[in-house]
Order: structure tokens, then C-alpha cells, then sequence
């Protein structure tokens, strides 16, 4: 397809994120040699995307169920009830056999029923956040060591539902690495996490994963009698290379949150 | 899909139904409402949702949901109220955070609001937000390229 004036912009965000195919790229540029000022917005263009917000759904317990409780007391029921009808066939047939035996039985059948239904209906008190919660605790052993400095890989999808970076101190902390290391420096910023599960927040527990291969570090700090998984103040190590390089002395909250945050924040999101 | 993948998805996508809502209804009470019907329908029709296609699902139904709630009170929206009422541990920052992306997101119009916020917060393919928004993913992409100009504009106030 040749890309025109008329459906650029189709093409635009690809371009920009890199995401065109060889000849849709090879078209796009051809047309932007043909469109210098297009180009050159192009170029000036910084993708503005939204800071995300730690929020989270309130009463989220109440959205829970379990069904499995109200299957579990019907088959329950059901299982006496089918039981007793059974001692009462052979008792009546040990008694009296041959006689009455189907009035008896259907006599029964029509009984016991309606008061299983009867009782089934009310049961429906779903224990269902124990459950949950004991199965997060069981994935938490595995996820979340309990040993200072013990390292763990942090899903930001399912265990976190946000990172947000405290941008109000003047200065934020750049790590250089060792002499003769090939580490590059590090930032630290100090940012507030909000856990998605109930957790306890074990002390000075170095989470780590990478995105797009890149390593961070995301630090908890020791936070006495905070035991909340919504609250804990931790801290967060990126790549200082994503900082231009004429402003690592001079590492400011708005410097932050103008040349730092968009590209290095919304990767985590 | 059974009791307990729904509740995964309770665990996994309420969250980001709120934050969805909240920004697109500027009403906290009111986003807490409708996640909560949403989940109440997904629950009565769970087992006829396939697990894959939850999370498209549940974002749809908000969606929808919102667009009934805008319908609605399109004649007494009180724009005061841009925060939810239920947060817990928003600092000074997080506050400020919040009233910058609301000023921003209000100056979006409801089709923009919701594209960005698919993208941005979700991260929603653009193929993902055109089914969720019954859109073609051309109309998605121009749409969030012209939405990105418009904020690039409210912030910088430089036109691209």
C-alpha cells in the first residue's frame, strides 16, 4: 500500500515504536523525504503516555465466590439422603418382602428430595477467601524468600499493581559500580509499591527481574510493624543510562519525572 | 471456565477495571459500582467464558458500562469529583499524579480516553483495543496518534 498524506498517521505509531516491516518502513520514509515538515514534527515527537495510578479496587474480597462449597453440601446431602433411602428399601424388604415395597419406595422418593432442596438453598456462605488467600501464601513460599538478601523474581502483572516513583526529593541517588566493573551506574529512587496479594513484607528483600532483558532492581526496605501489603515504601534501581549523560549530576525530581519517568517508569508498568 | 478462574480473574484484572473506570467516569463511588455489576454478570455467565477471552470480555462489559453511565448522567456530571472515594495510602505525590492525568484525560474526548487508557494502563495490543472498542485497528492507531499529538500539546504546548 503507498503511503500518503491522506493515511500517514495509520502508520505513524509503527513507525515511531519501531514496529513497520521492512517495506512499510522503506514507504513511510520515502513519504516523509516527500513531507520535511511531517519529518520533522516526527522527530520532535515525544510519545506522551500516562503516569499509572496506584489504585486499587475497593471491597475487592467481596468479588470473590466459590461455587465448589454449595456442590460439596449438595452431593453431601444427597449422599445421606440416598443412603437412607437405602436402609429404609432394605429394611422394609427384609421385613415385609414383596409387599409394599414400591409405595414405600415412592413414598420416599417424593420425601427426602424436597427437604434436600430445602436445605440446600440457604448454604451459600462461600469460604472462598480462606481458600485464596492460603493458596497465595502456599505460591508466596515458593515466590517470596524469607531471608534478607535472598532474591526473587517479581511478576508486575499479578504481584504488584503499581510502582509509583516519589519524585517530591530534590536529589535522587545515582550508584556509580566498582572500579574496573562493566556495571553501568544505577539510580535509586525511592518509589511506593502497592502489592496486589496480602503479604508481609519481609526486611531488606532484593526483588529483581528484567524487562526486555534489562535487569532492575526493585528494593524493599526494612519497614517495622508494616505488615501491609498496600503500604511499604521501597526503592527502585534503573539503569542510569537512560539518563542523558550531562544530566547525571544533577538528578532532580522534575528532571526525573521529565526525562526519566516516561521511558523508564511506563516500562514497568 | 470454572469458580477458580474466576476468581483469578478477580484477582488479576479488578484492579485495572477500576483504574479503568475511575478514569473514564471520574467517579470513584460510581467505577466501584459498575466493576462490581460487571463481576456480578461475569459470575452468572462464567462458564460460558472461555478463560482466554476473560479479561477482553471483562474490559468490554466496563466499557459498555460506562458509556450507559455517561448516557445517563450526561445532564448532572459533577466534575468535582475526580477522585475515588475508597483509596487508601495515596501521598501528596500520588494525589498530585492523579489531578495532573484527570486534567489531562478530561481535556480527551470519551473515544480518546478510553483508547489511551486501554494502551497506557492495560497495554492492550492495538489489534486487542479495536475488538474491545469495536474499532478497525487502522481507526485505533490514527485515533491514539492523534490523541498522543493532543496531550503531547496540552503539555508541552507545542503542536506536532
Amino acid at each position: 500500500m503507498k503511503i500518503t498524506i491522506n493515511n500517514y498517521e495509520e502508520y505513524a505509531l509503527d513507525y515511531l515504536e519501531g514496529n513497520l516491516n521492512t517495506e512499510e518502513h522503506q514507504q513511510f520514509c520515502l513519504f516523509l523525504d516527500l513531507h520535511p515538515e511531517i519529518k520533522e514534527s516526527l522527530e520532535n515527537f515525544e510519545e506522551i503516555k500516562l503516569p499509572g495510578l496506584a489504585m486499587a479496587m475497593p471491597y475487592k474480597d467481596k468479588l470473590y465466590r466459590n461455587s465448589s462449597n454449595v456442590k460439596r453440601l449438595g452431593f453431601y446431602f444427597r449422599s445421606i439422603a440416598a443412603t437412607f433411602l437405602l436402609i429404609i428399601m432394605v429394611a422394609v424388604l427384609w421385613n415385609n418382602p414383596g409387599e409394599k415395597t414400591n409405595d414405600i419406595v415412592q413414598e420416599n422418593k417424593v420425601n427426602i428430595p424436597d427437604e434436600i432442596e430445602h436445605k440446600e438453598l440457604p448454604v451459600v456462605a462461600p469460604k472462598s477467601e480462606e481458600k485464596i488467600i492460603s493458596k497465595n501464601k502456599a505460591d508466596l513460599v515458593k515466590n517470596y524468600p524469607t531471608n534478607p538478601g535472598d532474591k526473587a523474581k517479581i511478576n508486575l502483572v499479578t504481584d504488584i499493581a503499581s510502582v509509583t516513583p516519589d519524585l517530591t526529593n530534590e536529589k535522587m541517588e545515582l550508584i556509580e559500580p566498582e572500579k574496573n566493573s562493566d556495571d553501568t551506574p544505577l539510580i535509586n529512587i525511592p518509589v511506593t509499591v502497592v502489592f496486589i496479594d496480602k503479604i508481609e513484607i519481609r526486611p531488606i528483600i532484593d526483588y529483581s527481574y528484567s524487562i526486555d532483558q534489562r535487569p532492575v532492581f526493585l528494593t524493599i526496605d526494612e519497614e517495622e510493624d508494616k505488615k501491609e501489603s498496600n503500604f511499604s515504601i521501597g526503592r527502585l534501581l534503573a539503569k542510569a543510562n537512560l539518563i542523558p549523560t550531562g544530566l547525571r549530576d544533577e538528578i532532580s525530581g522534575s528532571t526525573l519525572r521529565e526525562k526519566i519517568i516516561p521511558e523508564t517508569y511506563m516500562d514497568l508498568k | 471456565m470454572t469458580a477458580n478462574d474466576y476468581n483469578q480473574c478477580v484477582r488479576d484484572h479488578a484492579d485495572g477495571l477500576f483504574r479503568f473506570a475511575v478514569s473514564l467516569l471520574s467517579d470513584g463511588t460510581e467505577a466501584e459500582d459498575v466493576v462490581q455489576q460487571v463481576f456480578e454478570k461475569f459470575w452468572k455467565r462464567h462458564q460460558d467464558v472461555d478463560v482466554g477471552a476473560a479479561k477482553a470480555y471483562l474490559f468490554t462489559s466496563v466499557h459498555r458500562a460506562c458509556i450507559d453511565f455517561f448516557r445517563r448522567r450526561k445532564t448532572t456530571r459533577n466534575t468535582t469529583e475526580l477522585l475515588p472515594h475508597h483509596d487508601s495510602g495515596i501521598t501528596g505525590h500520588e494525589f498530585e499524579t492523579k489531578q495532573l492525568v484527570q486534567q489531562m484525560l478530561e481535556k480527551l474526548t470519551e473515544e480518546q480516553k478510553t483508547l489511551v487508557l486501554l494502551r497506557d494502563y492495560e497495554g492492550y495490543s492495538y489489534k486487542e483495543i479495536a475488538e474491545i472498542m469495536n474499532l478497525t485497528e487502522a481507526q485505533v492507531k490514527i485515533n491514539l496518534f492523534r490523541t498522543r499529538k493532543k496531550l503531547q500539546f496540552f503539555l508541552t504546548g507545542s503542536p506536532i
